[in-house]
């Protein structure tokens, strides 16, 4: 009991050690700006309003520019070099996106980079800093005591708790159009093309094409790679196939139907979507829907092809398709190829094509060299385009954790031990997806809403095994939450693309800082489930099910803080303050402080009934969705991108 | 435990099965066995037909140009149609203006395709792809205009003042209703719209100036067609061309007959002869709908890599301005370009190689530049030369689609019906000696195609269609129609834009114009057409877009 009232003092103390820096930062802070042009010297800032502020020394421009991923224009990194003069001793510091310059309690980070130019945002705040990271700090070892320390409240309320596939089988089409053999079309889908600003093998492409314009990756049986040079090599047979699947109620309003040819789009040599998107403002899904004509378009004339190298390995890589006029430096022998390739197809000789594609491949990989990835990489990228079903794991995951559910609630033993089998299937799938996507984008996999979504729906399928044994309705409620992220994932973008990181999530902390979040969440959406059904619950069994409710709210509350907290470190190193009053971050602190109320029934009296606790634990997830979704959508912010 | 060891082995056995189960296929290649195609499957016959379909399907150099190892010269040749000219008086591509239409060919010849429709409103020559040329001509007498060239310029480098002002233009589209209510018996529909353009007087810069015009004039649209497969069309023999019009005449089918200014009584009424750079030796009339030109060398694109830009050349060193001078004239005069002109001379010949331009009062000397006939050569002849190897040697795409049956029956179809009269579908070239009437070329440095069955589909002969507000004179030759199946793919433009100002947006409606007036050349095929059932009538559409 002793440790109990210890670890809620350090808990409020820590509180308002955090609040006490804010003030500070507040009260005594400086942040503005430094303007920088190559060579200048400069002794002073401006805040916002314009007003100076003084530096205890000059700092010099360098030199300064924007770093590429290998073999590509796609953005890596953005530094900036300066000279730091403090009185008589100079010293030389590179200043880029997650790497700001700390000196003299004047903390420099990268904002804009423009031609022999660039801004550095500048926070002078020696004392506000270090005070609310004490708090912080302290907020974390009292969280950590809380889950450790026998007699605390987590402890108690866990003791009492414990004495308590579906592929569709395509069918082929009567007429199917015109396409390459398999083999042929898999040689295709072997050289190499950038997508996305990154170097990939054009199989992906192909996924990518078939699952952008028409919702799946198999189209009529055929591989997406056929399908791909389908239209590149037989246009007028698939400009007529009803392969576009419009999304937008308007166009498929318009348009009768929600599979179309790219015929029908054009029909009577007007495009049709034209007038829907001259009207105001557009839907997104309408927008989308345009964007899978033009995706078509250049795949068939070839301008979304990137195949050509061009540049050397010194200078760095950029691609081109061949439809690019008067590109210089471009090596001519590929190009060359290309007549090549579509006389051997046109006149049927396959073999020849065949070689053809592997003599283009080799001419890319002398020209682009070392600017290719691995051969593993590739080959993980092959694995993971041809293994990875999103919409079949979602459904399935989705399916299994309902069965798992009435086999709780029922109890049903064989039931209980199929989707558990069925679960620890779908929990290895999960993480063998998201090791290969590791290995393919080269970054850890949380850096986009997919990423996340897919993140999410690993960790929440481990704890649905954690928990299997002593929490049946836990595990099962933990499955269909991990089918829900798989969805939102699927549903959210649609397009599991693997695109290169952008430069400020380029750090280490950023995959802490997603988990810890994104793992509360899981818990937050398990609460809400468990709560909604401890409303319908009565006597024992809404007792216990509303003491799970409270012993998950603990980590919950736990990892959001410390995820919060992760976050605000990376900020402080990226953007140079540890709060911005982000919509993100003011949504995550509201999430926080929603849940943080129920830990306080003890003070307010409408909670300890547990219909109002349960309800308020559902209600409250709604902090949780706004944080995740409503921010995206309704704001933007710092966070706009995941 | 042991039961769970039991459960899961099992379970991990499915997942290595299922991720382990990268089916690893042989490439078991097969020969097509059906691979000999048809003749009329080669276009351009054996050493001009190309097999690229993507975007730059028309852009492909004939197998006689890698055989003449003249590649690099037609990559040179290239750069300098697709890249805009510049108005300094030295360097790459130098030398655009005094007065000028477009900064590159690639402009009116979008993925070296037919020109795109463009739309209602303004004239606008900086929109890609708009490949329309201004038609001003003389309502009565259907002549070209004196007071403008023949091919307006809308540009002009300061001092100098753009001829016309484009931004008066107006270009207004209208429909149209033929005689059957634009419906086959069957119900299908299809429509049919029209261009009507227009300026007012003060568009013009020697009205503005205080030149009279006449009220009498009309202006009309008339798009670029494709270049490729140009030097193929060359290679016709005119004798084989002769007994085309001479066949013609003797059939007698064709209600409008035979342009009488071109061909009467078996013989030639009118040829083309160069005698200002060349010798005036006569050739048989065979390039633009007006049949204004004879052999490539002194043809189109000849003609329009020096007009259009107004580049001059060794064999052209005099500038492309109206036939009646009032430009010249009224530019000398305006103060304004008086005011500027030293600084532009001081450009232009900053060595004062030209010491009359110098001389005298202001308007002489701008006068003496403009009508000089000893302006520098802006361009090299051997890049002139490089541009001809390239355009010689653009060549045809192959059928696509050949296999398909609809295509197969459409052909049949489109000869049962007599549209194959006109667009005549095979032509056997002749020796190509490589005819220049300018004598720039001597032949041998082109690609030449002796001898070659090729499939374009036009007798090379101009006759009426009677459309609204038809083309200039009514007479038109009939367009090739090899590869215009590929125009919206290597554009990108939503529609067909079929027909001398792309009226006709789809196949169908070039087709319907074909047959619109009774008086057309074309009215019985397009009356067959329409009695056709619809399967029949996409064959057809199909064919035309197939080959």
């Amino acid at each position: 009991m002793r440790f109990d009232r210890l670890n809620t003092w350090l808990f409020h103390l820590a509180l308002a050690v955090i609040l006490a820096g804010a003030f500070i930062t507040f009260f005594t802070g400086e942040s503005g700006s430094v303007t920088l042009s190559l060579g200048m010297t400069v002794d002073y800032g401006l805040t916002e309003k314009g007003d100076t502020i003084a530096l205890p020394f000059t700092i010099r421009l360098t030199d300064c520019g924007t770093e590429f991923h290998t073999g590509t224009a796609t953005a890596r990194d953005y530094f900036a070099a300066v000279d730091v003069v403090t009185g008589d001793t100079p010293s030389s510091h590179r200043i880029s996106m997650n790497n700001p310059l700390e000196t003299e309690g004047y903390t420099f980070c990268m904002s804009t980079i423009g031609d022999e130019m660039c801004r550095l945002t500048l926070n002078h705040d020696p004392w506000g800093v270090r005070v609310s990271f004490a708090g912080y700090y302290l907020l974390f070892a009292a969280s950590a005591l809380l889950l450790v320390l026998p007699g605390c409240a987590f402890r108690r309320r866990l003791r009492t708790l414990m004495t308590c596939a579906l592929l569709a089988l395509s069918l082929q089409a009567e007429a199917a159009p015109e396409v390459l053999q398999r083999p042929l079309a898999k040689s295709f889908g072997e050289l190499y093309v950038e997508v996305n600003g990154r170097v990939c093998p054009m199989q992906t492409l192909a996924y990518d094409f078939c699952r952008k314009v028409n919702g799946s990756a198999s189209y009529e049986g055929l591989t997406p790679e056929q399908v791909l040079t389908g239209w590149l090599f037989y246009y007028d047979d698939w400009k007529r196939e009803p392969m576009i699947r419009l999304r937008s109620r308007e166009a498929r309003e318009m348009m009768g139907e929600d599979c179309v040819s790219l015929v029908s789009l054009f029909e009577g040599g007007r495009y049709r979507l034209e007038p829907l998107l001259a009207t105001g403002h557009p839907s997104r899904k309408l927008i989308e829907d345009d964007e899978r004509v033009s995706l078509i378009t250049s795949i068939c004339t070839g301008s979304g092809l990137k195949i050509l190298p061009v540049g050397n390995q010194n200078d760095g890589i950029t691609w081109h398709s061949w439809v690019e006029k008067g590109l210089t430096g471009a090596d001519d022998s590929l190009l060359r190829k290309l007549p090549d390739l579509f006389e051997n197809v046109a006149s049927g000789k396959y073999n020849d094509a065949n070689t053809v594609l592997k003599e283009m491949k080799a001419l890319q990989e002398k020209a682009a060299g070392g600017a290719l990835p691995s051969e593993s990489r590739i080959d993980a990228e092959r694995l993971y385009n041809k293994t990875f079903f999103p919409l079949s794991f979602a459904a399935i995951t989705i399916v299994v954790g309902l069965i798992a559910f009435v086999g709780v609630a029922v109890k049903i033993k064989w039931l209980r031990k199929a989707t558990l089998a069925l679960t620890v299937i779908l929990t290895l799938y999960s993480f063998y997806v998201f090791v290969l996507r590791w290995i393919v984008g080269g970054h850890v996999p949380l850096a986009s809403g997919f990423e996340t979504m897919l993140s999410l729906a690993a960790v929440s399928l481990l704890m649905a095994l954690l928990c299997c044994r002593r929490l049946p309705v836990v595990y099962a409620m933990a499955v269909i939450v991990a089918g829900a992220a798989l969805m939102v994932a699927m549903m959210g973008s649609g397009n599991p693309a693997v695109s290169p990181l952008m430069p400020v999530l380029g750090s280490k902390l950023l995959s802490l800082h997603v988990m810890l979040v994104m793992t509360s969440y899981c818990f937050f959406a398990i609460i809400a489930l468990n709560s909604i059904r401890n409303l319908f619950l009565k006597g024992e069994n809404e007792r216990k099910g509303t003491q799970t409710s409270m012993v998950l709210l603990y980590p919950a509350v736990m990892l959001l803080g410390a995820g919060i907290f992760v976050g605000a470190i990376w900020a402080e190193h990226s953007w140079g303050r540890y709060w911005g009053w982000d919509p993100k971050e003011t949504w995550a602190l509201i999430t926080w402080i929603v849940y943080c109320l129920p830990f306080h029934s003890r003070y307010i009296r409408v909670l300890k009934r547990k219909k109002v606790m349960n309800a308020y634990l559902a209600i409250a997830f709604i902090t949780v969705l706004m944080t995740y979704f409503g921010v995206n959508y309704f704001m933007t912010g710092m966070h706009s991108y995941v | 435990m042991k039961a769970d060891i039991k459960f899961y082995i099992p379970v991990m056995a499915m997942v290595f099965a299922i991720v382990g189960c990268s089916e690893d296929e042989k490439i078991v290649d097969e020969e097509k066995t059906d691979s000999s195609k048809p003749e009329w499957y080669y276009s351009g016959g054996e050493l001009g037909t190309s097999f690229v379909t993507a975007s730059n399907a028309l852009e492909q150099p004939t197998p006689a140009v890698e055989m003449a190892g003249l590649y690099q010269s037609f990559k040179n040749g290239e750069q300098l149609f697709e890249k805009p000219f510049m108005s300094n008086a030295s360097g790459t591509r130098s030398g655009l203006g005094p007065a000028y239409l477009r900064t590159s060919c690639l402009h009116c010849h979008p993925g070296y395709s037919h020109g795109k429709k463009i739309d209602a409103g303004k004239f606008r020559t900086d929109e890609p792809g708009n490949g329309c040329l201004l038609v001003v001509y003389n309502k009565e007498t259907e002549a070209y205009v004196s007071w403008l060239a023949g091919m307006p310029q809308t540009h002009a480098v300061a001092p100098f003042k753009a001829p016309l002002d484009e931004s008066k233009i107006e270009v207004k589209w209208l429909n149209a209703t033929d005689e059957w209510g634009n419906r086959f018996d069957d119900g299908e529909t299809y429509e049919l719209v029209y261009p009507e353009v227009s300026f007012p007087k003060d568009a013009l810069y020697a009205y503005n100036q205080g030149y009279e015009i006449p009220d009498d004039y009309g202006v009309k649209l008339e798009s670029t067609i494709g270049i490729f497969g140009t030097g193929l069309l060359d290679a016709i023999d005119d004798s084989e061309l002769l007994a085309q019009y001479q066949k013609e005449e003797k059939d007698g089918y064709l209600p409008n007959g035979l342009n009488p200014a071109i061909y009467a009584g078996g013989a030639w009424t009118g040829q083309y002869s160069n005698s200002l750079q060349g010798d005036g030796t006569k050739y048989a009339k065979r390039f633009t709908y007006a049949l204004s030109r004879g052999p490539l060398q002194d043809a189109a694109g000849a003609n329009a890599i020096w007009n259009i830009t107004n580049v001059t050349r060794s064999d052209r060193r005099y500038h492309y301005m109206d036939a009646a001078g009032t430009w010249a004239k009224y530019s000398a005069k305006d103060p304004e370009v008086q005011a500027g002109f030293d600084d532009y001379l001081a450009k232009i010949d900053p060595n004062q190689n030209h010491p009359e331009w110098w001389e005298g009062d202001m308007e002489t000397r701008i006068l003496t530049y403009l009508n000089s006939k000893q302006l520098d050569a802006e361009m090299t002849d051997e890049e002139y030369t490089d541009l001809m190897v390239w355009h010689r040697g653009l060549a045809v795409p192959a059928v696509r689609n050949i296999d398909d049956p609809d295509v197969v029956a459409g052909k049949e179809k489109f000869e049962e019906i007599g549209c194959a009269y006109c667009h005549r579908p095979s032509w056997k070239t002749g020796d190509d000696p490589v005819n220049d009437p300018a004598k720039f070329f001597k032949g041998g440095e082109l690609p030449r195609y002796p001898h070659q069955t090729i499939w374009p589909y036009t007798d090379m002969v101009q006759h009426k269609l009677h459309m609204v507000n038809d083309i200039r004179t009514g007479w038109c030759r009939t367009t090739p129609l090899w590869a215009r199946g590929l125009h919206q793919k290597v554009t990108g433009s939503p529609a067909a834009d079929r027909l001398h100002d792309c009226r006709a947006r789809t196949v169908m409606e070039a087709i319907m114009w074909h047959g619109y007036s009774k008086e057309s050349d074309a009215r019985r095929s397009v009356e067959k057409f329409r009695t056709l059932p619809k399967a029949d009538r996409d064959a057809i559409i199909k064919f035309i877009d197939a080959i």
